[in-house]
């Protein structure tokens, strides 16, 4: 028995005192764990006030510590509120030292009905958490949050980058997540990838963020999805901004919203392929880009570039260019691009891209995703936004080689 | 029980001044027993909690280190106390005991007494405090 318990044991054989101890803690406990169950939604008082149909000054009665005129039918109605049930009941003195003891905010929480374990089997087994290292602290941090389904205000903290670990400030936050759940606790995950699912709703994405961390939140956000692949859980969530950006970019907004870790979000968690076809359709050229009814848009929506003509290989990082030429059908195919390639990987088999002549590179910025290398036919100028000298030399270089070697060979 | 310690300040004399101020007044079992409960939730409970139930009011005006832990019945009492007061330190310090009636304090000059005993024990905290001890029912 703690400390307390012993205490308390020796002290209830007066019966005035256990009687007032016992109204006491009938009082803190109605306070208290009404506050601690409404932080836990992420309700305000007035937020519950209006569900429960009273004022906030009255959910602010009831959560005073020492109110003691409650009304069984506002508890009630409060209870259902929040997804609880009311219990009344008649308890020996000798629970009370139990529930005296274990006081702590943490132990008065409850979940909703979606998080009763009782209901769902995959909440009961609870893995470990004494696990050492800075790992085992995020995990001490993640798994009572992702159990207790805690407010995604949390979830937020954690991608800005706040609340981490002390160690390893190179380690990306969402990076942080991720390393805290085992692979095979896939309950977990799915647990994760329901709460970011829910985050990735709850914002609005047809407005640009805010720079520093608003935007940093955004990014791990997606890179978060990208590395949950949970296709069942985050599909929808990702495909709603996935549209919504690619309406935006097309729009001609300028938006740093990165573009790489909604495409990698979006790839890894295609429910049913509806992702397939959209994206095989932008790679072969197919679809046409509003601003540039000339051009073909060769890449992703929302990973390529507007105005780039038909006849582009697609996004060029360095030296990749010179490893992925080959001629069919006397015209040069290849796969070039560190983005193209990773959306290919997912469809082996696929046609390739088939490419006419390249002749210079350069770099392109449209003001939604980093700055692309591209390569393109030089027959129509201008039609990048925006090149620098600087990389289109390099490029250009890289270029030169490639067509010395491999391009000029297989052209001959 | 994950708690926070609970210290209670004592005079140059080694003496529990919040002990001796319930003696003092007679403080009655069921106050003592309400106080004692109050106590248990302010060490278990963050900070933040038990201002936002109204358990602690303050910090009182003028004295922006003291709180005043409530407990109401018959009789209001009060019980003065602050964060810590180390630096860096969880938990809190009992400093003063008060009755309050019609928002008057008796005695009056409770948190001023309070905040002279607070720096007190940031003067010498290994000798003007020690763990808290529940008041119980037995008037020693």
């Amino acid at each position: 028995m703690s400390h307390l318990g012993q205490r308390m044991s020796e002290a209830f054989r007066d019966r005035e005192y256990r009687e007032s101890y016992a109204e006491g803690f009938l009082s803190s406990w109605i306070s208290h764990q009404l506050t601690a169950v409404r932080q836990q939604r992420g309700l305000t008082q007035q937020q519950l006030a209006e569900m429960v149909g009273t004022k906030q000054s009255g959910i602010s009665r009831l959560e005073r510590d020492g109110y003691g005129r409650w009304n069984f039918s506002t508890l009630q109605k409060v209870a259902f509120a929040l997804d609880c049930r009311l219990k009344v009941s008649l308890e020996t003195f000798g629970s009370l030292i139990a529930e005296a003891s274990e006081f702590a905010e943490v132990n008065l929480r409850r979940p909703t009905f979606e998080g009763d374990p009782v209901f769902h089997p995959e909440l009961r087994a609870r893995p470990s958490l004494d696990e050492p290292g800075p790992v085992g602290e995020m995990r001490r941090k993640l798994l009572p949050w992702l159990w207790e389904r805690g407010p995604l205000e949390r979830l937020a903290e954690w991608l800005q980058g706040y609340d981490l670990p002390p160690a390893g400030d190179e380690v990306p936050p969402s990076q942080w997540l991720l390393d805290a759940l085992r692979p095979d606790e896939h309950e977990l995950r799915t647990l994760l990838a329901k709460q970011l699912g829910k985050a990735i709703l709850a914002r609005r994405w047809d407005v640009e963020p805010p720079a520093g961390r608003e935007q940093n939140l955004v990014r791990n956000l997606l890179t978060l999805a990208e590395g949950l692949r949970s296709p069942s859980v985050l599909g929808d969530a990702v495909w709603t901004v996935y549209q919504r950006r690619a309406y935006v970019r097309l729009e001609g907004s300028t938006d740093p919203v990165p573009g790489h870790p909604l495409v990698g979000a979006a790839v890894y968690n295609q429910p049913d392929g509806r992702f397939r076809d959209f994206w095989t359709t932008g790679m072969l050229g197919e679809e046409k880009v509003a601003e540039a009814p000339d051009c073909a848009a060769t890449g992703l929506v929302g990973m390529s570039h507007m105005g780039i003509p038909p006849n582009v290989a697609g996004i060029v990082e360095g030296a990749n260019v010179a490893k992925k030429w080959r001629m069919e059908g006397g015209k040069v195919v290849g796969i070039l691009a560190h983005g193209f390639r990773r959306v290919w990987s997912e469809f082996p088999g696929e046609r390739m891209l088939t490419v006419n002549v390249i002749v210079t590179a350069g770099k392109v910025d449209d003001g939604w995703s980093e700055p692309i290398l591209v390569a393109w036919d030089q027959s129509v100028p201008g039609a990048l936004p925006s090149v620098e000298k600087r990389t289109f030399d390099y490029i250009g270089n890289v270029i030169k080689i490639a067509k010395r070697s491999r391009f000029r060979e297989a052209a001959a | 029980m994950a708690s926070m310690p609970l210290w209670t300040f004592v005079s140059e004399s080694g003496r529990d001044v919040l002990k001796e101020w319930a003696r003092k007044v007679r403080l009655p079992t069921w106050a003592r027993a309400r106080l004692d409960q109050k106590l248990d939730v302010v060490s278990q409970q963050p900070f933040e909690t038990l201002i936002h139930t109204r358990l602690l009011a303050g910090p009182i005006a003028k004295q922006r280190h003291i709180y005043k832990l409530r407990v109401d019945g018959a009789t209001a009492v009060r019980v003065m106390l602050c964060r810590g007061p180390l630096l860096g330190e969880s938990g809190h310090t009992l400093l003063e005991g008060a009755l309050e009636r019609d928002r008057r304090l008796t005695p009056p000059d409770a948190p001023e007494r309070a905040a002279r005993n607070r720096e007190k024990v940031i003067s010498d905290p290994a000798h003007r405090r020690k763990p808290y001890e529940p008041f119980g029912t037995a008037d020693e």
